[in-house]
């Protein structure tokens, strides 16, 4: 009980640190259309083998994708983690570097009833972010009092908390649903400064706050390798999810800000629409050891709306990814390295962005690694390096490293004996 | 432990990657739609636009001022409204009560901090018992011609120094004064009007009642109380004000004049019509141009000029904008009106705004400025807008 205090002020650290830090800068102006970058995989377990897993039920893992996955935990866990974001953007004249490093999320569950698959879980995750900086400068040919500089900065994200079950069906079908709160900020501010002027500014800022609730339900197939008839093929298994959100309640301002004052043009409360998301899955094992995962996932953006007001600038989005895993068998004579899980993803992502009528595409290929502090307990690593966008129709690359490190904990706390 | 130590190794080490952000660069920006801004800069000398501006005459409320100005220069005249308390002993009271007491001389004493222009020049007062109440709080120029006062002079001499002028007046309006504080069936005090005599050529000004100054006015009576005693007492004002009044000095066709203590003001009005609603103002530069040769200061006193923004030009009501200083440079004066010209723009309702010397009520000093009409338009009022909007 004393070792689950400690955990306990680690956690409320962590996720104070979490809440504390969704927001702060990266990303490029990309992030500006919709409710930004989307977060599809908060742990580096995912993030490493192409950040879906629809199907994969781990017993070592809470699952944000999929609930369903959660019916396999047999401990009490606890799994948190940290990302860094390095992203280099370019266009054909100019090359940028930003960063930036955040918690990416906390999860809590714990089974209660091994035999059903009832795992109840909850959790506090980004959901996507916002986070931008441009700047254009302006130089004056007669008066250097008159430069300027224009900065657009975007900043924020949605977030959510969640609550479910999973719990285990008729012909060992698994089951899982979650009951999600979403809430967050969406700022967005241009703004001009004198340089040389006692840097006199000016700037409007549009800023959004959504809330509401929303669901996500998933289902996992027991394992049907049985009817390929090959002995080293096996736990093969299907798995879908969807997320669904009611509209949005989003508190809406618009104000200007002068040098006499700040001034609100409008405010009000409207409905942020946010498309429902499908994911569908399928994984499968090669011996014990050997782990496929093959997913697609796809989410019409296009019908994305604020006071319903479409964005030009949003497609509908899909996501191709494919993952592989070795993890040893587990030997109590083995060394730590030696039990190492090794991991490696592929996605392409069609994107929910269009810009200038140009579809953005993300290619990522990824890696990872779960390093084994005791049963069930592991540090894992991903590191994935992602390549997005283009430098044609005015617009711009970016080359983003991303790496994530995670704590997952498994204990027997609140078991039955 | 050892799980949390290697786990916050981990972090500190990530953490310790994240500080190589460079500035931002202008990639992306062409994207951004809806969000891109532009910055329009608007010069009334340049882009024609249309102005006017002229001098009034503002009505103001007077016993704020630090100053008693009196006398009289060209267009201006100026008057003191002063009225005195009096603190008295029991004895001394009864003694006015029984007419035991007289006053034997009455004396109002100013001590001296302005003078304009001529020190030479003549300054000849009359004084007059003011016969209806006035109050300080609400007293302006148009309050003059409704006031009541004795047409007899109550004067009797000044003397007239470089720091004192002391002026002596009937001591039976004094005992009245008296009379009236220690019984109230009597006629109630409303003080003494002393105004200038058409002969007089400067205008001097005086330390008004403060709670800040030592040197106020100063009432000093000789009391007798025959075969018993001769004493003087020193009162001090409960009340004072000065008012003057006139018209607008003449400073040239193409001038606008400014001057303290008649609040002559200037009107100046841009039309700011092509400034979208929307816009937010990042500066806003007035600048106007002096006409040293119309400049008449006072020696002792340097004043400054001012802007004020106008809610109403007819009634020359402001609104609640703070007034901007503006500053003196080789040419002229300037400041900026940003926030003027935000509460136009935003309100819709750009009714202009007042140049006003900086201190109204502390001299008579007359300022003159190019005015919209200068055959040399580089010299007119000029107001350069810079803003900024959407793209």
């Amino acid at each position: 009980m004393k070792n689950f205090f400690k955990i306990l002020k680690l956690n409320l650290f962590v996720t104070l640190f979490l809440v504390g830090s969704i927001y702060s800068q990266s990303s490029s102006t990309y992030s500006r259309f919709g409710i930004g970058d989307i977060f599809y995989a908060n742990s580096a377990k995912r993030l490493a083998m192409g950040q879906l897993g629809t199907s994969l039920a781990d017993e070592s893992y809470i699952s944000i994708i999929n609930p369903a996955a959660w019916n396999t935990i047999s401990r009490t866990r606890m799994e948190f983690s940290f990302r860094y974001s390095g992203i280099s953007v370019s266009n054909d004249a100019n090359k940028t570097y930003y960063d930036d490093s955040r918690f990416s999320g906390f999860s809590f569950g714990f089974p209660i009833s091994k035999d059903n698959g009832v795992v109840m879980a909850m959790g506090l995750i980004p959901v996507s972010r916002v986070s931008y900086k441009a700047a254009e400068k302006f130089e004056s040919t007669t008066n250097n009092k008159d430069d300027y500089i224009i900065n657009y900065s975007g900043d924020g994200g949605l977030s959510k908390v969640f609550v479910g079950l999973s719990f285990k069906l008729p012909f060992d079908l698994s089951f899982g649903g979650t009951l999600d709160y979403y809430f967050g900020n969406l700022e967005y501010e241009s703004k001009v400064t004198f340089i040389n002027l006692n840097q006199r500014s000016g700037s409007f800022n549009k800023r959004f706050t959504p809330q509401g609730l929303g669901t996500t339900i998933g289902v996992i197939t027991p394992d049907i390798s049985k009817i390929f008839s090959s002995g080293n093929f096996k736990n093969l298994r299907l798995g879908a999810s969807a997320i669904f959100l009611n509209d949005l309640n989003t508190d809406t301002i618009l104000t200007s800000t002068s040098v006499v004052e700040k001034d609100t043009v409008s405010s009000g409360v409207t409905k942020m629409h946010i498309p429902a998301r499908y994911s569908f899955g399928l994984s499968f094992n090669v011996t014990d050891n050997y782990r496929f995962a093959f997913d697609y996932l796809y989410q019409e953006w296009n019908k994305f709306s604020i006071n319903n007001t479409v964005s030009n600038q949003l497609q509908r989005a899909s996501k191709i990814s494919a993952g592989f895993e070795y993890k040893p068998d587990y030997e109590i004579n083995k060394s730590a390295w030696e039990q190492i899980s090794w991991r490696f993803g592929l996605s392409y992502e069609k994107s929910q962005y269009k810009i200038n009528n140009t579809s953005i595409e993300e290619y990522s290929i990824a890696g990872g690694f779960s390093y084994p502090l005791a049963m069930e307990n592991t540090i894992d690593v991903a590191i994935q390096y992602s390549i997005r966008g283009k430098n044609e129709a005015n617009l711009f690359k970016e080359n983003t490293i991303r790496l994530n490190i995670g704590l997952s904990l498994g204990e027997t706390w609140f078991l039955r004996r | 432990m050892k799980i949390k130590k290697l786990f916050l190794v981990l972090i500190g080490s990530v953490l310790a990657l994240s500080s190589c952000s460079d500035d931002p660069s202008s990639i992306g920006v062409d994207i951004l739609g809806g969000d891109l801004i532009k910055v329009v800069t608007v010069n009334s000398e340049t882009d024609s636009i249309s102005q006017n501006s002229h001098s009034v005459i503002r009505a103001l409320k007077l016993g704020n001022s630090e100053r008693l100005l009196l006398g009289k220069k060209d267009n201006a005249e100026a008057s003191i409204l002063i009225k005195f308390a009096f603190g008295l002993l029991d004895s001394v009271k009864n003694d006015i009560l029984n007419n035991k007491i007289n006053v034997i001389s009455a004396q109002i004493e100013f001590a001296k901090n302005y003078l304009f222009v001529d020190q030479a020049a003549p300054l000849v007062v009359s004084m007059h018992k003011i016969t209806n109440n006035w109050s300080s709080t609400d007293f302006t120029a148009d309050s003059l011609p409704k006031l009541n006062y004795q047409s007899m002079n109550e004067f009797i001499s000044s003397t007239l120094g470089d720091s004192l002028d002391v002026f002596k007046f009937n001591e039976q309006l004094a005992q009245e004064w008296l009379l009236s504080a220690v019984d109230s069936t009597k006629p109630d005090n409303y003080g003494i009007f002393i105004k200038p005599d058409a002969s007089s050529q400067k205008i001097v000004g005086y330390q008004a009642l403060s709670a800040r100054a030592l040197n106020i006015p100063r009432l000093r009576l000789v009391l007798e109380k025959p075969g018993v005693y001769t004493d003087t007492l020193s009162f001090f004002p409960t009340a004072d004000l000065s008012v003057v009044t006139g018209t607008i000095p003449s400073v040239g066709a193409e001038n606008l004049a400014i001057q303290a203590g008649m609040a002559v003001e200037a009107k100046v009005w841009f039309d700011i019509s092509s400034i979208p609603s929307n816009a937010i103002i990042v500066s806003a530069n007035f600048k106007v141009f002096s006409d040293t040769t119309e400049f008449i200061s006072s020696k002792n006193f340097t004043n400054g000029l001012r802007a004020l923004d106008l809610a109403d030009s007819s009634s020359l009501t402001l609104t609640k904008e703070s007034a901007v200083t503006l500053i003196k440079d080789s040419t002229g004066y300037g400041g900026d009106i940003a926030s003027f010209v935000q509460n136009w723009v935003k309100t819709k309702n750009n009714q202009g705004f007042l140049v006003t010397a900086f201190d109204e009520g502390s001299g008579v000093d007359i300022f003159a400025i190019k005015n919209s009409n200068s055959s040399d338009i580089t010299k007119r009022p000029k107001l350069i807008i810079t803003y900024t909007i959407a793209k």
